[in-house]
């Protein structure tokens, strides 16, 4: 398979390269061949197509680079307005997912036995109509609800088909990996707001990271690093509280080192000073929020406000002991925090993806709710909606959508099977027996369901348990569109379009989707007037261009310029037609709106009488129910004694084990880009494999070396990785990378593990979310 | 002539790799594999090495790409027996893979540790070779290769100027990893063209270059972290 490139060719194949040196040479080691340059030989021609890299949730702009039609690189596209022409290392390798020879290259069935490796080719219309006959079977035999589909990163225009599909066929059984992080239930609970919120990070101040990977796997990574792109006398002071020096914690201005789970309580902390020094922003709070003081409820019971609570168990000496902040480092915190004009306290999975999680986000939020900082400059803002037509199908109100459903890793299968009986399984950009923490339970399920389809472009893990596979464009080949994820305050509308004609008999799904609706006709055809997924994401161009608002993607100043018009109620306009306007945003990469209104109410609460809940009454009925020792009932604090490691260095799994997400491993394709693979972990330098980090003396007392192979065992499972020195790593806790549990043959053979093999398929029944931060386990040396 | 050399920021590096991976991806750099790695043999023309210091839970790291430094006095060459790395007239220490013997000396002279030898011979699977850069040459087996601060685009940028009858300005020649850093960290231009950033960046009080006592004289200077 592979091209070994010898002396000999590569001195021919380069003419034009090595030309000017040695013509004619004989070396002494090798015989060189005279170079042979052909008159008419010329430079190739290079161009350029914009797009955007859907490799993570923060969609940035790109830039393809072509020579002589050959796709050859792929840079940041500079008009971005939130990456502007940065691009992260997955963003370059993505040329690598395009050109990977473990790509199928057509469409093939599966002959042998699920799981196995026995497939062969079968025509497009073949494996169409295969999958029309089962979905008319079903429907005819009133079984639609017994279709069901598995979704990994369902954007913009593709989940909007897939609802559409569902709806009209029947079934409502999608479950969706979206990686959410609960922040949009937060909002939700104290803004009555439901979307997750934006950060006004290049306007703070202060910005204090809760456990968020800012750098890392956050959802808008190049809006945090442009946030730290300032002078640094003036730009954001930037504080991450982690419980492991994470490269986030290593390029923060300042790193607080935490105990894994006291997130919540160290903000509980710093509420306290914040109230007792008088530091918080006491006319907002007076005339905006409720919950601070005491109330009386609907049913008569007397309530005790944030306040009264807050005092009671914040006292720095108590949430010192439980988070291992010392009392200086707390009172300084919350001095800075005090004191910054625009801080932001912000947070992600680290901290919600745990029991007790929404307590802890919810006693974050209290900061941002306390110093004033809700639809402020500087603050914790909500990104505008973007003016585009509404559903495919003109869905009635209620109707399924893709968001409300459940995480696929934690909760696929359904414990004691589906009902009815899943007939037809579809995986759109998912690997469940991979990803999911319950991979063998997975493949059973999946060896029960009598048609499985896959779209993966490669030959994934669970690929192999589907009957057809009917391979995906890769972002690279495709009509999609892709919007800035709710992190970012402004809409952004980011094409996705073919920078190459496709490498491999694929097709794109969306259209395969279209197809599937149009040949089974009936209701099921009726909604969808368009024959492929390019028709779409030109009708919403075009829609934008009679938005009246924004622009298409344009430079700096240009940029500037926009802000004053939208301020003004105007817009930057292209050409004199749709079409013109649509080119536009074709050629820039897309369509921006940076106009934000901080007037608008909406954007602080939309809760009836117009206030922001701290802490609020619902959120403290479903915490006081659920069944944790929380203190109160509700607030991030345990009511019993604070759990020190140091007490359960006894018990049979006396480490804490913390899953953690790094850049390179922040997107399942990790394991097809080997240019990723080969710089794994900056701060161990690790590379190919899977690592454990632990603190030298904590590996020592268990008599392990750098270096050495160990099994990572809890109660509920295990899986094996390399084990690493890391002083950066807190003791009595065993750090492993997420994320490089995938395999595709062809091109380099990571080691990779899934830590959650150990974590088990835990959730917080309050959240719904995975529970990734609460298992305990022991190492032993393989 | 100009003088190209580099500043990079070390309180503006966040340790992302952007530059490693738009590196690989400029210049054609062959995948080495797990086993290479093991051996130290992967090769990374630039790298993000980090370096810690303290015990927990006072830990601090910084993060320090390194690639070759391009000195002014580069041992390097001094002790190539064939020619085949010498500093060129624009001041780039460069690499000519057809001269090189693999003799190694090279790699032993460098300070930096920024030479690498292909050990085996390169391979690309085949689906890849379409999209290889025409623009840089892949490397046999038994050569030296390093950084070259991707001075292919110095002759693109060059063929450009001449065209529109104008000198380079700052910005027309940059390296691959300098227009991918997303904090723009990586800073590159002409040291001797006081106008440019990068000649400012590199008097600054913030300046410093590695191994400076060894009097290599680099071309790429580093800004220490304030914090």
């Amino acid at each position: 398979m592979n091209v070994a490139i010898s002396r000999r060719n590569f001195l021919v194949g380069t003419a034009g390269a090595g030309i000017g040196f040695g013509l004619g040479a004989v070396s002494h080691q090798f015989p060189l061949q005279v170079i042979r340059v052909r008159a008419d030989w010329q430079p190739g021609v290079e161009s350029f197509v914009s797009s955007t890299c859907m490799l993570c949730p923060a969609h940035c702009g790109i830039r393809a680079r072509l020579v002589d039609g050959a796709f050859t690189r792929i840079d940041g596209n500079p008009l971005h307005p939130v990456s502007q022409g940065g691009l992260c290392p997955k963003g370059v390798a993505g040329i690598q997912l395009a050109y990977h020879p473990g790509r199928l290259k057509g469409p093939v069935r599966r002959v042998g036995p699920a799981g196995s490796d026995e497939f062969e080719p079968i025509s497009w219309d073949a494996a169409i109509d295969q999958v029309v006959a089962a979905l008319r079977s079903a429907r005819d035999a009133g079984e639609a609800g017994s279709v069901e589909w598995l979704l990994g990163d369902a954007h913009g225009v593709m989940g909007d088909i897939i609802a559409a599909f569902c709806r009209a066929y029947g079934t409502d059984r999608i479950t969706v990996d979206d990686y959410r992080d609960g922040s949009a239930e937060v909002m939700r609970l104290c803004q009555g707001i439901s979307a997750p919120p934006a950060y006004d990070l290049l306007n703070s101040d202060l910005v204090v990271s809760f456990g968020a990977g800012l750098s890392e796997a956050w959802w808008a990574s190049p809006l945090a690093a442009r946030a730290r792109d300032t002078d640094p006398d003036s730009g954001p002071r930037w504080i991450q509280i982690d419980v492991r020096l994470s490269r986030t914690a290593a390029s923060a201005n300042q790193w607080i080192p935490i105990r894994p789970g006291t997130y919540g309580a160290l903000a509980l902390g710093v509420a306290y000073l914040l109230v007792r020094e008088g530091l918080y922003d006491a006319n907002a709070v007076s005339q905006r929020v409720s919950g601070w003081e005491d109330w009386t409820d609907e049913t008569g019971t007397r309530q005790e406000g944030f306040r009264s609570l807050v005092l009671r168990h914040g006292r720095p000496d108590e949430v010192s002991n439980r988070t291992g902040v010392p009392v200086a480092q707390l009172t300084e915190l919350a001095k800075a925090f005090g004191a910054a004009r625009s801080p932001i306290a912000i947070w992600d999975h680290a901290v919600s993806w745990r029991r007790g999680g929404l307590s802890d986000a919810l006693a974050i939020h209290a900061l941002n709710i306390l110093r004033g900082g809700l639809n402020r400059r500087g603050g914790i803002l909500v990104q505008p909606p973007l003016p585009l037509p509404g559903p495919l199908d003109k869905a009635p109100a209620g109707a399924a959508g893709l968001s409300p459903r459940a995480l696929t890793s934690t909760t696929w299968p359904p414990p004691g099977g589906a009902s009815p009986a899943t007939k037809v399984l579809f995986l759109y950009q998912s690997n469940p027996v991979a990803s999911s923490a319950r991979s063998d339970d997975v493949r059973q399920a999946l060896s029960r369901v009598p048609l499985v389809v896959s779209f993966s472009p490669f030959f994934d893990e669970s690929a192999r348990y589907a009957n057809l596979i009917l391979p995906d464009h890769t972002y690279l080949e495709r009509w999609q569109d892709a919007t800035a994820p709710a992190a970012v305050g402004f809409p952004v509308w980011g094409v996705v379009q073919p920078v190459i004609k496709p490498l491999q008999d694929t097709r794109a799904t969306g259209d395969v989707i279209l197809n599937l609706a149009a040949r089974l006709g009936g209701e099921v055809g009726a909604w969808s007037r368009w024959s492929s997924v390019e028709e779409i994401v030109r009708e919403r161009g075009m829609a934008l261009a009679g938005a009246a608002r924004g622009s298409a993607f344009v430079g700096g100043v240009r940029q500037q310029e926009l802000r004053e018009l939208g301020s003004r109620g105007w817009w930057l306009p292209h050409g004199q037609s749709p079409e013109d306007y649509w080119k536009a945003i074709v050629e820039a990469g897309g369509w921006f709106d940076p106009h934000y209104d901080y007037n608008d109410r909406a954007a602080f609460s939309q809760h009836a009488d117009g206030r922001a809940w701290i802490f609020p009454a619902e959120a403290r009925r479903r915490l006081q129910g659920s069944g944790e020792p929380l203190a109160d009932g509700f607030l991030p604090v345990t009511a019993g004694a604070p759990a020190a490691p140091e007490t359960a260095v006894q018990s049979s799994f006396p480490l804490q084990l913390v899953p953690f997400r790094v850049l390179t491993l922040a997107s399942g394709g990790t394991p097809l880009m080997p240019w990723l693979l080969e710089h794994l972990g900056v701060l161990t330098d690790d590379a190919w494999e899977t690592w454990a980090e632990v603190n030298p003396e904590t590996a020592r007392g268990l008599g392990l070396r750098s270096g050495q192979r160990v099994r990572v065992e809890s109660e509920r499972g295990a899986f094996e990785a390399t084990l690493r020195f890391f002083v950066g790593a807190q003791p009595g806790v065993v750090n492993v990378p997420y994320g490089l549990h995938a395999r595709v043959e062809g091109w380099g053979e990571p080691r990779g593990a899934n830590p959650l093999a150990a974590v088990g398929g835990g959730m917080d029944p309050t959240s719904g979310l995975p529970d990734w931060y609460s298992t305990r386990v022991r190492l032993t040396a393989i | 002539m100009p003088r190209w050399g580099m500043a990079i920021d070390l309180d503006r590096c966040n340790g992302c790799q952007g530059c490693e991976v738009a590196c690989r991806s400029e210049n054609n750099i062959a995948v080495a594999g797990p086993e290479a790695a093991k051996q130290n043999r992967t090769i990374f023309w630039i790298k993000v090495h980090t370096e810690i210091e303290g015990e927990w839970p006072s830990v601090r790291a910084r993060f320090v790409p390194q690639l070759c430094m391009h000195c002014d006095r580069p041992p390097c060459t001094a002790v190539c027996p064939v020619e085949a790395t010498s500093l060129d007239r624009d001041g780039i220490v460069n690499q000519i893979y057809s001269r090189c013997i693999g003799c190694r000396y090279c790699a032993n002279a460098c300070p930096y540790t920024v030479k690498y030898f292909n050990w085996k011979r390169p391979s690309y699977p085949e689906s890849v070779v379409p999209s290889l850069n025409p623009d840089v040459s892949v490397r046999p087996v038994g050569v030296i290769e390093k950084c070259t601060f991707c001075h292919h685009r110095l002759q693109k940028a060059r063929d450009v100027a001449r065209a529109e009858d104008r000198p380079l300005r700052e910005g027309d020649y940059t390296p691959a990893c300098a227009e991918a850093c997303p904090t723009r960290a990586i800073v590159f231009g002409d040291l001797d063209d006081p106008a440019q950033r990068v000649a400012q960046l590199s008097r600054g009080p913030r300046a410093f270059r590695l191994g400076e006592e060894l009097g290599t004289e680099p071309k790429v200077y580093y800004l220490a972290k304030q914090d």
